[in-house]
């Protein structure tokens, strides 16, 4: 019997139910996911208080775990980890800003041929850190999952507990923040994303 | 050009992989807390050192109160610690004091534990003796940094509020129920826990069911009791499938069982109390027992909180396994073993 080798195996889903009677179950989770829930918040506040976000997302998943209901976690910890940072406005900010500084540098050292594009970015990005810190929570937490954590709609629905279609409007809000803080130099290649 | 998403993608740079040291980090509060979520039966081992320590925490906190500290928390703010780093607000008006430094010692532990509990708002009468001696039974010096214990407190707080509304909720006791959801309310916009206010929307609502089952499952050692035969019933089993684990394991490696005893079992299993019919080990919840049928059977039991003793056969050297409950007349052999006596206990498959 190797008992061992199945409690690696199975979906999160399935450890997470094992959890409620044996906790260490929990463990699993982490171990699968801990690496995309660091690198999610560290994209949104850097290094400062990564660990601890990162621990408190788990802890508070594992805390709440009986009422998940489906197979991948990942998106679920994204939204408590959305949450989680929200104790964080001021740090995300800095980091935000700290992004619109280092992005002319990455756009003069890109080779890539959309390097016209990486100017383009570059110059927008002051504009572009003010417009993320304009959104409200909730619609900034829609288009930071989408387009940092490439989630789908429905994944980012089941991540914050909303219904799709308010996925889908809290991003067309952010993209109009955006397009507005941009001002009429700038325009939106394409509509895909809203749909 | 690009659009707008594409706009955002462009400006983080690539996040980098925690190393390994960053993930035990992690982890160990993680671990914890799993840890803290474990059966009430694991009060019964906790060890005389820690019931001193926690007189000694209790004794710290009468001390801050006769100076005059008293209670921090008011009826408007359940929680009056002020938690984060740098710009962080949630909480109220008591700042921590060196928020990262390691918390070394059981001591340490329950010290700051008193320091802190009178500015979270528990039930009236109920206070954090139970998880202080959990957590300093088997002490990770690793695992606290002094800004967590506040905030592990505040998940005590949450466990024993919800035990509240579910007595008043079983009392019929609507002051008591309006009581408990505000407060659990107040702790969630506090600390800014969605998780915790919608709990407390759980509990103004009356679902039950939900509140039940958030407390068996979290709140082991906050303070509370738990809930159904079925719940305690199943930590047991859990506890048997670790035992059975280790009973395996070692049939595995030995080819037999008859050097296996509970010594053995402690080693491989250290999260379980072992006993054995022949070291004279009455049978009672908490301990997991361990009878040698012969050198190739392995009878182990434990006794539920709920009244029933479940049991795992291991047979031919492993290559069996039996999960089942013994009869009352057999669990009653177990409450008086003796030594060199065999009680021919019949595991009747079950579960």
């Amino acid at each position: 019997m190797d008992v061992g080798a199945k409690e690696q195996s199975g979906t999160d889903g399935e450890a997470i139910a094992a959890s409620l009677e044996d906790p260490a179950r929990f463990k699993l989770v982490f171990d699968r996911h801990a690496t995309a829930v660091y690198r999610y918040i560290y994209r949104r506040i850097g290094s400062d208080a990564v660990e601890e976000l990162t621990s408190d997302t788990f802890v508070t998943a594992f805390d709440f775990r009986e009422r998940f209901k489906g197979q991948d976690a990942l998106p679920w910890l994204y939204g408590i980890a959305a949450n989680v940072l929200r104790r964080y406005r001021r740090t995300e900010i800095r980091r935000q800003r700290a992004y619109a500084r280092a992005g002319s540098l990455l756009a003069i050292d890109s080779e890539d041929d959309r390097i016209e594009d990486r100017l383009d970015a570059a110059a927008a990005a002051p504009e572009l850190a003010r417009a993320l810190e304009q959104l409200e929570p909730g619609d900034r937490d829609v288009l930071l999952l989408l387009a940092w954590e490439e989630l789908s709609y429905q994944e980012i629905a089941e991540s914050l507990d909303i219904p799709i279609g308010t996925v889908a409007s809290r991003l067309s809000t952010a993209r109009r923040v955006i397009r507005e803080s941009l001002g009429d130099g700038w325009s939106s290649e394409s509509e895909a994303h809203d749909g | 050009m690009m659009d707008e998403i594409e706009l955002v993608r462009s400006m983080s740079e690539e996040p980098p992989v925690p190393d390994e040291e960053s993930r035990r980090g992690m982890a160990k509060r993680l671990t914890a807390t799993m840890d803290s979520a474990m059966p009430q039966k694991r009060r019964r081992s906790r060890s005389a050192l820690t019931v001193v320590l926690v007189a000694a925490s209790l004794g710290v906190a009468g001390t801050a109160l006769a100076h005059g500290l008293g209670v921090l928390w008011t009826d408007k703010e359940p929680i009056a610690v002020q938690f984060g780093q740098g710009d962080a607000t949630t909480g109220g008006s008591v700042r921590i004091s060196n928020p990262q430094a390691r918390v070394q010692t059981a001591e340490e532990f329950a010290q700051t534990v008193a320091e802190f509990a009178p500015a979270i708002r528990l039930p009236e009468g109920h206070d954090f003796s139970a998880w202080t001696a959990h957590l300093t039974s088997d002490f990770d010096p690793q695992a606290w940094r002094r800004e967590q214990i506040p905030m592990g407190m505040t998940f005590v707080a949450r466990c024993q509020w919800g035990q509240a509304w579910i007595d008043s909720h079983e009392a019929a006791d609507e002051p008591g129920m309006l009581e408990a959801s505000t407060v659990l309310g107040q702790i969630g916009r506090s600390m800014d826990d969605a998780y915790t206010r919608d709990l407390a929307e759980q509990m103004r609502v009356g679902e039950g069911e939900t509140v039940r089952s958030f407390v068996d499952v979290n709140c082991g050692y906050a303070g509370v009791q738990l809930g159904s035969p079925q719940q305690l019933d199943a930590l047991v089993q859990t506890d048997l499938n670790s035992a059975a684990q280790a009973v395996l394991k070692y049939a595995d490696s030995h080819g037999e069982l008859a050097g296996f005893s509970a010594e053995t079992g402690q080693g491989l299993a250290p999260q379980l109390t072992w006993g054995s019919y022949e070291n004279s080990n009455p049978a009672s919840p908490g301990i997991t027992n361990l009878e040698i049928v012969d050198p190739d059977r392995a009878l182990i039991t434990q006794e539920s909180e709920s009244g029933t003793t479940f049991c795992v056969d291991i047979g031919e050297g492993g290559a069996t396994v039996v999960r089942g409950v013994i009869s009352e007349q057999d669990a009653q052999l177990l409450h008086e073993p003796g030594p060199g006596s065999n009680p021919q206990i019949e595991c009747h498959a079950g579960w």
